[in-house]
């Protein structure tokens, strides 16, 4: 058959194999190009035998995708081979295809590229017209470009498909760790309000408290004790908020807890605050402002010491001024002194510690609630007898408008009262609290 | 920073197994083999690809063969890199051609694990056949 196609014209020979021709020109997997190259090969080039190697990867080696005949081939080519390096430094040069098959014991090694990259090699064996030989290999290298395009396209979404799975698992497990967070944090709030505790009952004073952490808990610390007639109440703000600032209130409270009782007055208690904190915690920046008040609930004596920490308000004779105030800050470093303020509490009169929380919010324009209008709420609340952390609180709320809260905030309210007039003592044991 | 470069020296000869029995355990391989990734210097979105190969041969092992390993191994001169090994002795892949053809589809998944763990990685073997297990071996040079 060979010698009779011989002198038959290459054009019209290639047009009697024209279904053939397309058939390679449409098949998309590598085997199927390989199937229908083998075809076209053996059908219109009458050759004996055939193998197509193809690699779809640039750093792959080339596999034998499919042969027919009797070649005896090797199932996988190696891409730093001398021979397909050769073969892929011979392009445009089909003779030298000659010599380089007759290393394989085939006739011919037709190279298949795609631009600069070699993609496959049909070996052939038997006589070849050159003519058709650059038709087939025109045809097999489009066929095997578009199959190695159609192969990255497939590779692309599969990775868009793992990406997004990928980005869902992530995603679940940011929130399984959010749930987590947040109960954790739900339980450092109970623990943090159980550490603050409730507000004892004293004979000679009204005591509230108004605590406000910006998040479910917060750096603000507050205690209030009554020993011997002296009520001794403490503020404390850690710098930040937070867990962080939460974590900075356990332990001044305990360490507050130690000094709270030997300490002869509010400025000394101050000092060996500091020096206990700032000794102990060097490294670990426990910084906070503090403010520590005394009052003889029988003279009505007051005393007053600050560290770094806002004013306090006093309501005398219904009319509110704004004591005290600044001071070193503490946790910052040791032998610190702390100046005392003194001043006297009739009955009736207030005296109210707070954080800078209500204060210190700032409305969208930019300004601050600030001390006087703290001081003026303040008074006007004093004097309605109504709760002063709470109006303190809504007057702040209503001056910065839609603006955030930015601050935890906490108010401790004392007000003198002669104990007569005092309401009597709930049911609840004191014990209960 | 210097502590970075000390850690990725201590690694060189880390060979570290991860056994995969349970579904949380594709969480920890994908998260030590991106530590590793990170400690040897990989670009950011090649942390994230060599994670994403790794927890799709996992979830390959979970599903497929119930338990196995991922060993990951970190490659020293003269290319560094990570080379992940998956192991498993379950039911093997019978045509490993057609899941890595681009035209498969599972019944289970998309079917696109592999062949996108392929792209996403410099180096990919895949060794499986009915009863054989699988054994899967990527490798991701830092560059
Ligand atoms: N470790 C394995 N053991 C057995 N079969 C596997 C394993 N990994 C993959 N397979 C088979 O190969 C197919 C393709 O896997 P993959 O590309 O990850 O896609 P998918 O998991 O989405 O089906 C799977 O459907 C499964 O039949
Ligand atoms: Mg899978």
């Amino acid at each position: 058959m060979a010698a009779i196609a011989n002198f038959e014209p290459a054009a019209t020979r290639l047009a009697r194999f024209a279904a053939l021709r397309r058939a390679l020109s449409q098949a998309e997997s590598v085997d199927a190009i390989a199937e229908h190259t083998l075809a076209f090969v053996q059908t219109a080039l009458g050759v004996r035998s055939a193998a197509l190697y193809a690699s779809t990867r640039e750093d792959e080696d080339f596999a034998l995708i499919a042969s027919a005949g009797d070649a005896d081939l090797p199932p996988s080519l190696d891409r730093t081979s001398p021979f397909i390096v050769e073969l892929g430094a011979s392009k445009g040069d089909l003779s030298k295809t000659r010599e380089l098959g007759s290393m394989w014991g085939v006739d011919r090694a037709i190279p298949a590229w795609q631009g600069d990259n070699l993609v496959g090699v049909l070996f052939v064996t038997g006589e070849l017209e050159l003519e058709i030989v650059d038709e087939l290999q025109f045809e097999l290298e489009r066929a095997l470009t578009v199959s190695i395009v159609a192969m990255l396209r497939e590779e692309e979404l599969a990775v868009l498909a793992i990406q997004e799975r990928e980005l869902v698992g992530l995603l679940r497990e940011v929130q399984e760790r959010d749930a987590l967070m947040r109960a954790d944090l739900e339980k450092a709030r109970d623990f943090q309000r159980q550490m603050l505790g409730a507000v004892p009952r004293v004979a000679g004073a009204e005591v509230a408290v108004t605590f406000e952490p910006l998040e479910l808990v917060g750096g603000d610390l507050y205690a209030v004790a009554a020993l011997d007639g002296l009520l001794r109440v403490f503020v404390a703000d850690a710098t930040g908020h937070g867990v962080r600032a939460c974590l900075t209130t356990m332990f001044i409270k305990s360490e507050y807890e130690i000094v709270r009782s030997s300490a002869a007055a509010p400025s000394s208690l101050l000092a060996q605050l500091n020096d206990a904190i700032a000794k102990k915690y060097q490294s670990a920046e426990m910084l906070f402002s503090a403010v520590c008040a005394d009052i003889d609930l029988a003279t009505g004596a007051t005393r007053l010491a600050f560290a770094g920490h806002p004013p306090a308000c006093v309501v005398r004779a219904g009319a509110a001024a704004m004591i005290g105030g600044g001071g070193p800050l503490m946790g910052l470093r040791p032998r610190m002194r702390f100046e005392l303020v003194e001043l006297h509490l009739d009955t009736d009169d207030g005296l109210y510690l707070f954080t800078d929380g209500f204060v210190e919010a700032r409305a969208t324009s930019g300004e601050q609630f600030g001390d006087d209008r703290a001081r003026d709420a303040i008074e006007a609340a004093h004097r309605a007898h109504a709760d002063v952390g709470a109006a303190l609180k809504s007057a702040s709320e209503a001056f910065v408008g839609g603006a955030k809260a930015s601050d935890d905030a906490t108010v401790v309210s004392v007000r003198r009262v002669s104990p007569e007039e005092q309401a009597p003592p709930s049911l609840a044991p004191a014990s209960a609290r | 920073m210097n502590l970075g470069g000390r850690h990725a020296v201590s690694t060189l000869n880390d060979i570290i197994e991860i056994p995969i029995d349970a579904e949380g355990d594709i969480v920890r391989a994908r998260g030590t083999g991106r530590d590793i990734c990170r400690t040897l210097g990989f670009a950011e979105i090649n942390q994230v690809k060599v994670a994403t190969a790794i927890s799709e041969l996992a979830r390959n092992i979970h599903q497929y063969a119930g338990k196995g390993r991922i060993t990951l191994k970190v490659l020293g001169a003269p290319r560094p890199g990570i080379e992940i090994v998956a192991n498993d002795e379950g039911p093997g892949i019978s045509d490993t051609k057609l899941v890595l053809s681009g035209t498969y589809r599972s019944r289970t998944g998309m079917g696109k694990g592999l062949l996108g763990a392929r792209r996403l990685m410099d180096y990919f073997e895949l060794v499986s056949a009915p009863g054989k297990g699988t054994h899967v071996t990527l490798r991701k040079f830092v560059r």
